[in-house]
C-alpha cells in the first residue's frame, strides 16, 4: 500500500483554552507545556472560530461551559464541521447544563474544575489523538510478549504520555525507525542496571561480566521491539527500517531529538527486584513519531508474514 | 560425539541466550559477531549447523549464507536465519541464498532444539 506525501500527519502541537486570562483552564496551561505542546489561550467567545481557523497542527480544543454559554452548541457544531478528528473537551456548567443537539464534544466534564482533573482527560484525549488505540495495543501486546522472553517482567496497563528529554533510567539504547515517507520516529529503551544485572542472571545463570554487557542486552530489547514494530507496521501494509542501536548512560541525562513530541511510554517492574532492592519502575519503553500518516492505522488487511511463534522450513 | 552449531549474531545477549540452551543440550558451540567473523570460524572448524541473525555490521546474514555455500562442506549444511525480519520477501531472499529455515524473534529454545533435532536427525 502507498502512502501518499500529501496525506502526511504532522504531530500537532497547538491546544486552544477558552476561558479567561487567569480563569481555571489557564491553569491548565503549565503542564500542557512541559507536555510539548503551544497555548492559544482565547477569552473572547466570538473569536473561537477564526482562531481555530488560523492556527495549524491544532491537537485539542478546551472550552470552560460558563464562558462559551448560549455558544456552546454552535461553537462544537462549527469546530466538529471544520475538524471532524479535532478533539474538544467541554467542561459543563452544572447550574446551566447544555444539550448538544447536533455533533457532541468528545469528552463532557462537570465540575468542580481543578485543572489538574481536567488535564487528566485533555491528556486522555490527546494520547488517543497523537497514539491510536491499535498502535497503544500493539506496543503494549508487542513489548509484553518480548521482556517475557527476557525473565520475570509485568507490564503496566496504561502507557502515558512522556514529553521531556530526560532519560528515565541509566541504561538507554535508542533505536531510529523511519518509512520511506510516512513514518520517521525513535523508539528508547531505558533499565536498571541492578534490575538488568538480576534479569541477567536469572535468564543464564552467571553475573554479566561487564555494564556493557548489559548494555547489549537493553540494546537487543531495543532491536527486537524495534522488530516487532516493524512487523506490526508491515501487516499493515506498510514499510518501516530500523536503524543502529545508540547507547545513553547515565540517568537525568538529556536525549536530543528533533522534534519536542510527546512519547508513548510503558513502564515495566522486573519481579525478582526483591532480591537487588530495587523500587519503582525497572525498565521503559518509548514510542515516538517526528511523523506518521494515521491511514497506516486505518488498515485492517493484515500483509502476509511469517509467524514469531514458528519455525519455517523454506 | 557432539554436534558442532555456528552461532553467528552481533547481540552478545543473543549468542549467550543461544550458546546456554544449545550447550545444556550438550551441543558444541562456536560464534561469530558477524558475517565475516561467522565465515572465518566456519572454514576453521566445519559446523553440523549454522544459525544466522540477518542485520549485522560488516557483511550481513544473507551475504554470509550464500558465501558459506560457495565453502566445501556447507553446501547442504542446514542453515537457520533467527531474525527480527519477518516479512515473506526478506525470507525469500535468505532461501535464494540458501538458508533452511526463518525464524523470527523472540524465539523459543524448545522450538529451535526441536528444528535442530529435526534436520539432524538426532530424535
Amino acid at each position: 500500500m502507498a502512502f501518499g506525501a500529501t496525506r502526511l500527519m504532522s504531530i500537532r502541537k497547538h491546544i486552544v483554552l477558552v476561558d479567561e486570562h487567569g480563569g481555571t483552564l489557564a491553569g491548565m496551561a503549565p503542564r500542557l507545556k512541559e507536555l510539548g505542546f503551544q497555548i492559544v489561550l482565547i477569552s473572547d467567545p466570538n473569536m473561537v472560530l477564526d482562531t481555530v481557523r488560523n492556527v495549524r497542527k491544532l491537537a485539542l480544543v478546551v472550552m470552560n461551559g460558563s464562558m462559551v454559554k448560549d455558544l456552546a452548541n454552535s461553537l462544537v457544531g462549527a469546530l466538529k464541521g471544520m475538524h471532524p478528528e479535532l478533539p474538544v473537551l467541554y467542561c459543563g456548567d452544572t447550574d446551566a447544563p447544555v444539550e448538544f443537539s447536533g455533533p457532541k464534544p468528545d469528552f463532557i466534564f462537570v465540575g468542580p474544575f481543578p485543572a489538574e482533573k481536567i488535564n487528566e482527560h485533555a491528556i486522555a484525549l490527546l494520547r488517543q489523538s497523537l497514539y491510536p488505540q491499535a498502535i497503544v495495543d500493539g506496543l503494549r501486546k508487542i513489548t509484553t510478549d518480548m521482556l517475557t522472553s527476557f525473565g520475570d517482567f509485568s507490564v503496566s496497563e496504561e502507557p502515558f504520555l512522556k514529553a521531556s528529554r530526560t532519560l528515565l533510567l541509566p541504561l538507554n539504547a535508542v533505536i531510529p525507525v523511519t518509512g520511506s515517507d510516512h513514518l520517521a520516529g525513535h523508539l528508547l529503551v531505558s533499565g536498571k542496571e541492578d534490575v538488568l544485572r538480576s534479569a541477567y542472571a536469572a535468564l543464564f545463570g552467571n553475573d554479566p561480566a561487564s555494564v556493557e554487557v548489559l548494555e547489549d542486552m537493553v540494546g537487543e530489547i531495543a532491536n527486537m521491539l524495534a522488530g516487532g514494530i516493524k512487523t506490526f507496521i508491515e501487516k499493515k501494509g506498510s514499510s518501516m527500517v530500523i536503524g543502529v542501536p545508540t547507547f545513553i548512560r547515565g540517568q537525568q541525562v538529556s536525549f536530543r531529538r528533533g522534534i519536542l513530541t510527546p512519547s508513548l511510554t510503558l513502564g515495566a517492574t522486573f519481579n525478582g527486584k526483591k532480591q537487588s532492592g530495587s523500587t519503582g519502575e525497572d525498565l521503559f519503553v518509548e514510542l515516538y513519531f517526528e511523523r506518521i500518516d494515521p491511514a497506516i492505522f486505518d488498515v485492517v488487511e493484515e500483509a502476509e508474514l511469517l509467524a514469531g511463534d514458528e519455525m519455517t522450513f523454506l | 560425539m557432539a554436534k558442532t552449531i555456528l552461532v553467528v549474531d552481533d547481540s552478545a545477549t543473543v549468542r549467550q541466550q543461544v550458546r546456554s540452551f544449545l550447550q545444556t543440550n550438550e551441543f558444541t558451540v562456536i560464534e561469530g559477531s558477524n558475517g565475516v567473523e561467522g565465515l572465518a570460524a566456519a572454514k576453521t572448524t566445519q559446523a553440523d549447523l549454522v544459525m544466522v541473525d540477518v542485520n549485522m555490521p560488516m557483511m550481513n546474514g544473507i551475504e554470509m549464507i550464500a558465501e558459506l555455500r560457495k565453502l566445501p562442506g556447507y553446501e547442504k549444511t542446514p542453515i537457520f536465519v533467527l531474525t527480527t525480519e519477518s516479512t515473506t520477501a526478506m525470507a525469500q531472499k535468505g532461501k535464494e541464498a540458501g538458508a533452511t529455515a526463518w525464524l523470527v524473534k523472540p524465539f523459543k529454545p524448545e522450538l529451535v532444539l526441536k528444528g535442530i533435532q529435526k534436520v539432524l536427525g538426532l530424535k
